[in-house]
């Protein structure tokens, strides 16, 4: 054995520990149906806002204004909520079916580091949603939630990263008056669906766990 | 030179042998089928190193079921870990020889 060796030695240790503490049972499901009800969601935000205005102002006057914030909230909300529990709920589905462990350290570690993004941006939603700036919150949104990505990318499959980055990218046009909700739909909707369905391609799920180090 | 080497454990003569402990130190147990993919090596290769490191008592074996499945599990021992903290050192300390 000469010194070159016990370099490999050290690097074949050093990949096998970070490729054992990923989690690569990430289903494509879990980018489609969130992609779908954001999609969903939108639509019906946008329906809600036309009808309760008309010329940019809300028929009924406050109530009406009040009525269409807890609507939308409400909305936010359940998409939040479905998407949360159908993506986890297809990716602990393919964990058992790869006869993976479903609740390791490693699973715990990546969705704490996923979340903490989250909850900042969160924070800072809530500040800007109680300022009334509206047309902040898209950006808000997809920026931090792209920040999560990128976070995560690093307990789960690589590619994560890219869709991180495209949702980063989303948040500057997301600021134009009137950009906001067609920025959302691109980065919550489409580019979830567009993800997810990529991870079925066999090309494209071989390289994947290429990515990973699998 | 020759107490370095003489400091390295024989037991990790071998990459796979050096991957599956590495995987092990890192998770709290890992059952066999990912550890093959891991590796990327035939059942029967995979089999007799694990049988080899299972001599050692650097790790255990837990035999469950899921479901009607019969599942086995790998889990790294006290000395395990130790020894292969040591030899990792080892290993460090050889690159820096000159």
């Amino acid at each position: 054995m000469n010194k070159n060796q016990y370099s490999e030695d050290l690097a074949h240790i050093r990949s096998m520990m970070e490729r054992s503490s990923r989690f690569i049972s990430l289903s494509g499901w879990a980018g489609i149906l969130p992609g779908i009800f954001a999609l969903a969601g939108l639509a019906l935000a946008v329906r809600f806002i036309q009808t309760s205005t008309s010329n940019g102002m809300y028929e009924d006057g406050i109530h009406g204004e009040i009525q269409l914030m807890n609507r939308l909230g409400l909305i936010a909300f359940g998409v939040l909520a479905l998407s949360v529990f159908s993506s986890w709920y297809m990716c602990m589905r393919k964990a058992r079916m790869e006869n993976q462990a479903t609740w390791t350290p490693a699973i715990r570690n990546m969705l704490l580091h996923f979340c903490i993004p989250l909850v900042a941006g969160a924070i800072i939603a809530a500040w800007v949603t109680d300022r009334e700036q509206w047309s902040l919150i898209a950006p808000i949104l997809l920026s931090f939630y792209g920040l999560a990505l990128i976070q995560v990318s690093q307990f789960t499959l690589k590619s994560i990263f890219w869709l991180g980055l495209i949702e980063i990218a989303l948040s500057l046009p997301a600021g134009v008056n009137g950009w906001g909700i067609p920025a959302l739909a691109i980065g919550f909707g489409f580019a979830h669906i567009v993800y997810g369905v990529m991870q079925f391609a066999p090309k494209s799920a071989k390289g994947d766990s290429f990515e990973a180090g699998l | 030179m020759k107490d370095l080497i003489g400091a390295l454990d024989k037991t990790f003569d071998n990459r796979i042998r050096l991957g599956i402990m590495a995987a092990l130190s890192v998770n709290e147990s890992i059952d066999f089928n990912t550890l093959k993919t891991l590796m990327d090596v035939t059942d029967g290769n995979l089999a007799s190193h694990l049988k080899g490191l299972e001599a050692a008592a650097y790790i255990i074996v837990q035999k469950t079921f899921v479901g009607r499945k019969p599942m086995t599990r790998y889990k790294i021992t006290k000395p395990g870990r130790k020894a292969f903290e040591t030899h990792i050192t080892a290993l460090e300390k050889l690159i820096r020889f000159k």
